[in-house]
């Protein structure tokens, strides 16, 4: 529908004459302070980097900005970004005929050789088909021509390609960045697109949805696709962007390690980024010296699935305080683990600000030892009263609810341990205390132990809902409930197959955006997609699966045993727990799959 | 006693990449770009010090500046005068420091004695020289220029403004140039003349040109 011949020029011309009425303009101008524009004559080979959701939350996204530094570091290639349009926008570029556009070189996506998407979640899938649309690209991969971009895709949600296989030329499967650079060398080559195709189904990690015979697999005679997996982590940015209005997220995020050793059950980051790998002490201060003075943030953020299991949180921690403090740059913490919290680290923290962020999940020991994640009550208690007597005064706590085997009673158990946290809050702190609660729906997630489990009845969730709110009400305790329409649809998208893509597409026609946003989400226009296709979304998210069922991402394979998934679920119906797999090895498959050892990979 | 604080007087332009850069995260752009510079910026006292900062007149959004007025307290630090030199290399496009000066840090902040603000405004389809006299006779014979803001109230632009004209340069195209009142108690915006005269703010350019100041002392 889109003229892709529109220039720069067009498009700025059509930005200051719409900007005015739109909201939140700033969205749309770029030009922010080490923002990269390459000659677009002269580089032969143009990416653009796509997050399929507002500025303001995809700006942060950490693996876009990795891969903006990595492209844009070759001399052969560029790297530009694109956001979706909000609904205003949209209109006024519909009715004005301006395709997407980047927000660099504002020239249209179309004009790239590669359209770069960000795939973090599952309800960003029609966002991603918004963004194809707006950009003139043919929705569907098999009508698209020599002349249109390569459309890859890569992030977690993409562990389970099958739902957007239709959409999409490429899933990069793991970590990207060189997968990504390997494939701009064969764009290079200018190829015909099927060629090119072909030369890219060639590299390891890559499922490229035109070629690959999912049936051959299953049928026991294809490959699978192995997730790919970097070593070392890759060098931190070293001129990280920086927004000129308000996003997400306005600090300096440092990846401090990738992958968990714990195996929290319910967990997917933790099983599909496996194995630990930490930066080095070293190279993580000098990253923070260059990106404080290249961007003038007053925060820091450590970014981990589990920042105290880094081997040397004392020392970074101290070491930050200590070198920044002077600078008032800020630190925030992502949540700690409650047995790895001492009363030293707590100490190393100098400032007393913002909240204490933990996630017991759940309130008994039962639902704790089903899904691996064990802690005592007391020890929680001991850490509140120790988060208080060193003078913060405010406490998230982060529960999930739906867990399998979870009763009515251990949901009541989830009140009282709010209570206790806000009684011993005010022992030290008094009406200071400030105690917020965050009740998640569980859903279960592919390559995960409860890859087989059946999620939660509605019935069940809503009265959990009613059970908590009643019991926390007049408390003083903040509750929040992520809506259960938006985990409903999380739950029939994430463990999808092929046929859904038909579902995301007419949900897409018939109008859905912006799934992320609760208030955008409209389930009804979801069920209606679902229905028009004779298709029962409860299948994908209420079903309990056998142990011996072919699973649609079987195929990608994440360097964790099948085998070692089913042990784990059995474990969990009989509440046992696996320790932490830095002390001992319980041998899930990764040493074997990429010949390594997960101990010299992880704290350097 | 000896000084332990200066005051920077800072006259800069804001230009297009910043035009819808809201007044906010203008202050945070400038607390960010001071800390690329290494210049000190001094912090208020409590619990989320802030940087002390003082705009003179915050530009509405959509608005550029010729010469813009920001006050910026920092530590005496010699090493690292904040001067155009100083900080010019570290600002985003779009920011530029034109002049700087050390004024009493004790003196009173500039907001209350903003007096007027001139204008200038460029249509990005251009009207034609008669056009923008037939403009210009509008507003000078119209006895009222209302508009109503978003609370409901309205408020008569006409007493609010100063001056007005066309400004005529052989290198580009004729713009329309307005001053209006812009004191705390009566703050006039060209944008609502426009409008008033069914001319979409959407469609022009508006850059602030001067800040006029009364009686500051």
């Amino acid at each position: 529908m889109k003229d892709a011949s529109i220039s720069p020029q067009e498009i700025n011309a059509f930005l200051e004459r719409t900007l005015f009425n739109i909201e939140k303009p700033g969205r749309y101008i770029g030009g922010e302070y080490n923002q990269i524009l390459k000659n677009w004559d002269s580089t032969p080979v143009k990416t653009v980097l796509a997050f399929p959701d507002v500025y303001e939350i995809g700006f942060s996204n950490l693996g876009l900005n990795i891969l903006y530094d990595a492209v844009n570091k070759e001399p052969s290639f560029l790297a530009e970004r694109c956001f979706s349009v909000w609904k205003d926008m949209e209109m006024a570029m519909r009715i004005s005929g301006i395709p997407l556009f980047s927000i660099e070189s504002k020239h249209p996506v179309h004009d790239f050789d590669v359209l770069g998407i960000s795939l973090p979640y599952e309800t960003l899938y029609t966002n991603t088909l918004n963004m194809l649309e707006l950009s003139g690209i043919p929705i569907l991969r098999t009508e698209r021509q020599d002349s249109d971009p390569l459309v890859i895709a890569g992030g977690h949600a993409t562990f389970n390609p099958s739902p957007m296989s239709a959409f999409i030329d490429a899933f990069v499967i793991g970590d990207g960045e060189h997968i990504f650079l390997s494939i701009l060398e064969l764009v290079q080559e200018r190829l015909p697109r099927e060629q090119l195709l072909e030369k890219i189904s060639k590299l390891e990690s890559v499922y490229v949805p035109a070629l690959y015979d999912v049936q051959k697999y299953f049928s026991g005679t294809g490959r699978t696709i192995k997730k790919n997996m970097v070593a070392h982590l890759p060098p931190a940015p070293e001129k990280p962007l920086v927004p000129n209005i308000e996003t997400t997220h306005n600090r300096i995020a440092i990846e401090v390690m990738r992958g968990c050793s714990h195996g929290c059950r319910f967990c997917q980051a933790g099983f599909i980024t496996r194995p630990v790998r930490e930066r080095p002490l070293a190279e993580i201060l000098s990253a923070l010296r260059t990106s404080i003075r290249q961007t003038g943030f007053d925060e820091i953020s450590l970014l981990s699935l589990s920042i105290s299991d880094y081997s040397a949180i004392q020392d970074l921690i101290l070491n930050i305080t200590k070198e920044f403090k002077s600078l008032k740059v800020a630190l925030s913490l992502p949540s700690l683990r409650i047995e790895s919290f001492s009363e030293d680290l707590m100490q190393a923290i100098d400032q007393r600000k913002g909240n204490f962020t933990l996630a017991p999940e759940s309130a008994t020991e039962r639902v704790r030892n089903s899904i691996n994640k064990p802690i005592a009550d007391d020890n929680l208690l001991e850490t509140a009263s120790l988060i208080f007597q060193k003078g913060w005064t405010s406490i998230k706590l982060y529960f999930l609810i739906g867990l399998p085997g979870e009763t009515l009673e251990d949901v009541t158990h989830i009140i009282d341990l709010c209570r206790k946290v806000k009684s011993i809050g005010k022992k030290y702190v008094g009406g200071r205390a400030r105690i917020s609660v965050s009740i998640n729906t569980f859903i279960p997630k592919c390559h995960t132990p409860f890859q087989w489990a059946a999620m939660d009845s509605i019935e069940n969730i809503t009265q959990k809902h009613i059970m908590l709110r009643e019991g926390l009400r007049n408390t003083g305790i903040i509750v929040s409930f992520p809506s259960l329409e938006t985990s409903l649809l999380e739950g029939w998208l994430s463990r999808g197959d092929e046929q859904l893509a038909k579902v995301i597409h007419s949900a897409w026609q018939k109008g859905a955006r912006f799934d992320a946003w609760q208030d955008q989400m409209d389930l009804a226009v979801w069920k209606a997609a679902f229905s028009e296709h004779g298709i029962d979304p409860f299948l994908y998210s209420h079903r309990q699966r056998s142990l011996e069922e072919a699973l649609p991402w079987d195929f990608i394979d994440v360097g964790v045993a099948k085998s070692y998934l089913q042990k784990e679920y059995r474990l969990s119906l009989d509440g046992s727990l696996t320790g932490d797999c830095r002390a001992n090895c319980h041998a899930c498959g990764i040493q074997t799959s990429y010949g390594v050892l997960c101990r010299n990979l992880a704290g350097e | 006693m000896e000084n332990i604080e200066m005051r920077v007087r800072v006259t800069y332009s804001k230009q297009i990449p910043l035009r819808f850069t809201s007044i906010l995260d203008l202050q945070k752009i400038w607390e960010r770009s001071c800390r690329r510079a290494g210049i000190p910026l001094l912090y208020s006292q409590g619990f989320h010090p802030q940087a002390r900062i003082q705009q003179a007149s915050p530009l509405p959004l959509g608005f550029c500046g010729e010469r813009e007025i920001i006050d910026f307290w920092v530590e005496p630090s010699p090493a690292k005068l904040f001067q155009e030199s100083s900080i010019n290399p570290f600002l985003p496009q779009g920011l530029q420091v034109l002049q700087t000066e050390f004024v009493d840090p004790f003196s009173k902040s500039l907001q209350p004695f903003v007096d007027a603000s001139d204008y200038s405004i460029s249509f990005f389809d251009p009207l034609s020289e008669k056009d923008l006299a037939v403009l210009l006779e509008k507003i000078q014979t119209s006895e009222t220029i209302l508009f109503t803001k978003h609370n409901g109230k309205q408020y008569d632009l006409k007493p609010l403004i100063r001056s007005i004209g066309v400004k005529t340069d052989p290198s580009s195209k004729p713009s329309f140039t307005i001053s209006l009142s812009s004191s705390p108690n009566a703050n006039g915006r060209p944008d609502h003349v426009l409008q008033y005269f069914h001319y979409a703010p959407s469609h022009c350019l508006i850059t602030r040109t001067m800040i006029h100041f009364l009686n500051y002392v």
